[in-house]
């Protein structure tokens, strides 16, 4: 079995590729929500549907999580079942309290976007459905609350996913309690590039402009305290000794993952763009290719997170 | 820091809707996932290492009688490598197979309650119209016991026979065919089963007791070199 | 001076009969080594003048036919000559002409089913099997399968294998009924083990 092989194909994997993919998308989306929750709270004056980045959020952040859920449900062994798991619960189990988590923020994520987003909604649907410009007043009553409401929620959902790792006893690289913390910081910086990326590019949002420079303002630290979340990681495992440091010298220093880990994730992830939004001349941080490089070195980045902490983290059993 | 009351209240109270649920629901009501002990049975079994000789006719048993398919298994004995030299050579043999642990980490991960463990006999089973095949139980068990059935696409693993020879009134299908009777079957709560007996004539240790799990596969170990548990 | 040429002929002469004497003598010791030689050998070779495996198959006729069945072709090969039955059924003693009745035997008595086996001890199994095993090394049973390492010293060869036969006894058994063979034999073995516990 060659090296690349071995690494995706062992006895003790149980959630491949497709859950990494889901776990990035649905990171992606609580991201850019928290971050669009702020910018217009704190940040943006004047109409929020003006907003490019607030545009971009309102395509990802359903999009993520459509699409990550839509993944999830074609990965089920019985995937026609799938309606099963939103009826019945279990509230010992992340991942039914996580379901419900799901249709609650799908809920009121829609119902958020359709707020502010009213007149732009009402012009695409020019004259049908009418009935939806009054809802969406109804529900305009009450925005503060669902703001509030959906930007708890977005926080869970980003921890969520590391939640639902870290309850895995099976594997002490997962059966961690810096994972949720690693994930939610993840999911900040995924969100933060996603924004970026389309809504520069995508919606012509200016560089130069209030959101986007609040953005990557909040980005460095974000970045950095999730450096600082990964060592933390790290040192907690080899400290615990047994399984636990075993699994964390295999990651960081074992054969292909640790590649993957310390190229991918720290250097070309997190390191690079850094530097590059740190010490590259003015000119060229608002030219759109550098945008688009940075912000995809950083979107790259995250997904290549939870690529290795899936698949390392399933390759040391307790 | 410019927070509003209003705000303020609106966002507590976002923040309790959210957790509270799932958090009144963990605390209050008995999980069935802990241990029922007054009146019901709690069925156990041991494996001694000591007289198992490796034949695989369990194995097969299992197979048989469960209908499992081939290409997986719901129990397994292993062979450990060789020790000695000829003609004095030991091999070590290991049972892998559903511990039906009392505080089953299947049974608190299943999204559906499809894994579930039966209050009146402790054994850790699988409804199988209920699971959805999320894998969330493969991946939480310890003991990587857990596998998906290739008909079914449901979540399976061993039973201790409860809907065959259990129901039929017989011993499971493993204990019925060893020839060197190596594995006891009874009911823990009862202090006069067999199982009991042998608990307390012989020694024996559990496998990754360390997690919590409370795994009622007992093993009596093997006569020579270091117990693994 | 007639006198000095007639002694020197004859010196000469008397010379040439002594050295023809004295060579005709090595000319006959070496022949008369050779001829020695040629009757110590011929005194010590025994050639045989008859099939060792004769008066066994005078009875047990078909038993060399069988055996070819398992220690044919490829076992002449390798040891570059047939396998004898003196080689396996040795013990032959001194009353090996009454029909050698004391000549080793290779019962399947401990795998026979039912409780009364016939058990041996371990160093008359590890004898009894050494004649198998001169060739049939160890390492290779373990590598050819690990229950030949287990029952080195409790059975011997044949009461898994048959030697007087073509891929017979358990080279000859699917898994299933591999299997079934040890169960038959260790359920026995454990009923002796419980009757005898309870005995004491």
């Amino acid at each position: 079995m060659s090296t690349w092989q071995a690494a995706f194909q062992f006895d003790s994997l149980v959630w491949d590729w497709i859950i990494a993919v889901y776990l990035f998308l649905a990171g992606m989306s609580a991201g850019a929500v928290m971050i669009a929750i702020y910018l217009k709270r704190k940040v943006i004056e004047g109409d929020p549907a003006e907003n490019g980045i607030m545009k971009a959020m309102a395509w990802l952040a359903p999009f993520g999580i459509v699409v990550g859920l839509l993944i999830l449900i074609f990965h089920l062994t019985k995937p026609l079942s799938f309606w099963k798991i939103m009826i019945y619960y279990n509230p010992t189990s992340v991942m039914s309290m996580g379901v419900i988590l799901f249709q609650a923020y799908l809920v009121v994520l829609f119902v958020w976007i359709g707020i502010i987003f009213r007149k732009t909604i009402m012009r695409f649907l020019s004259g049908r459905f009418d009935f939806v410009d009054g809802w969406l007043k109804t529900f305009g009553r009450f925005e503060n609350a669902i703001e509030l409401t959906l930007g708890v929620m977005a926080v869970v959902l980003a921890a969520y996913t590391g939640f639902l790792l870290s309850a895995l006893k099976t594997y002490p690289m997962l059966n961690n309690p810096v994972l949720p913390i690693l994930f939610l910081f993840s999911s900040l910086s995924s969100g933060a590039a996603a924004c970026l990326l389309f809504g520069i590019i995508g919606f012509k949002e200016s560089p130069t402009s209030p959101s986007v420079g609040w953005v990557h303002k909040f980005e460095r630290p974000v970045v950095l305290f999730e450096l600082f979340v990964l060592v933390t990681f790290f040192t907690g495992l080899i400290f615990s000794g047994g399984q636990s440091e075993a699994s964390a010298w295999f990651a960081l220093t074992g054969e292909f993952w640790s590649s993957w880990f310390w190229w991918g994730v720290v250097i070309f992830g997190m390191l690079t763009p850094l530097a590059l939004n740190a010490f590259s001349p003015k000119a060229l941080r608002h030219s759109p290719l550098f945008i688009v490089v940075v912000t995809s070195l950083s979107l790259l980045g995250v997904l290549m997170l939870r690529t290795f902490v899936l698949y390392a983290g399933q390759m040391t059993v307790v | 820091m410019s927070c509003s009351r209003r705000n303020f209240l609106t966002g507590a109270g976002a923040v309790i809707v959210t957790t509270g649920v799932a958090g009144t629901a963990v605390v209050s009501g008995k999980s069935l996932a802990y241990t029922m002990e007054d009146g019901q049975k709690r069925y156990g079994m041991v494996y001694d290492e000591t007289s198992c000789i490796g034949c695989t006719a369990c194995m097969d048993a299992c197979r048989e009688v469960n209908n499992v398919p081939e290409g997986v298994a719901r129990l397994e004995i292993t062979r450990s490598e060789a020790k000695g030299e000829f003609p004095n050579v030991d091999y070590q043999f290991n049972r892998v197979s559903c511990q039906h642990c009392e505080n089953a980490p299947c049974v608190y991960v299943c999204p559906t309650g499809a894994s579930y463990k039966d209050p009146e006999t402790g054994i850790v089973d699988v409804h199988s119209d209920k699971c959805v095949g999320c894998g969330y139980c493969l991946a939480a068990c310890p003991y990587q016991v857990r596998f998906f059935h290739p008909e079914t696409k449901s979540a399976d693993k061993c039973n201790f026979c409860r809907d065959t020879n259990l129901a039929a009134g017989k011993l499971p299908a493993c204990v019925e065919s060893c020839p060197t009777k190596a594995l006891t079957f009874g009911d823990l709560n009862d202090p006069s089963s067999d199982i009991n007996k042998v608990l307390a004539t012989k020694p024996v240790y559990r496998d990754k007791v360390h997690l919590g799990t409370k795994p009622k596969l007992y093993k009596v170990p093997h006569e020579k070199g270091e117990v693994k548990s | 001076m007639g006198n000095i040429k007639l002694t020197i002929a004859v010196m000469l002469k008397s010379l040439l009969v002594l050295c023809l004497y004295g060579f005709s003598f090595n000319v006959a010791a070496d022949a008369s080594e050779q001829v020695v030689k040629e009757a110590d050998t011929a005194r010590h070779q025994v050639s045989l003048i008859r099939d060792p495996d004769y008066k066994c198959t005078q009875c047990h006729k078909d038993a060399k036919q069988t055996l070819f069945g398992s220690h044919g072709e490829d076992a002449q090969a390798s040891i570059g000559r047939e396998v004898n039955c003196t080689e396996c059924h040795s013990g032959i003693s001194p009353d090996h002409r009454e029909g050698a009745p004391e000549v080793i035997k290779y019962s399947a008595a401990q795998s026979q089913p039912g409780s009364a086996k016939q058990l041996l001890s371990h160093s008359q199994i590890l004898s009894a099997n050494s004649q198998c095993t001169d060739c049939h090394q160890p390492q290779y049973l373990q590598e050819d399968s690990w229950t030949h390492d287990v029952h080195a010293q409790n059975l011997t060869c044949s009461n898994c294998h048959v030697v007087h036969g073509e891929k017979q006894g358990v080279l000859n058994l699917e898994r299933k009924d591999k299997i079934k063979l040890c169960v038959d034999c260790h359920s026995d073995v454990t009923q002796l083990k419980m009757k005898k516990s309870e005995d004491d």
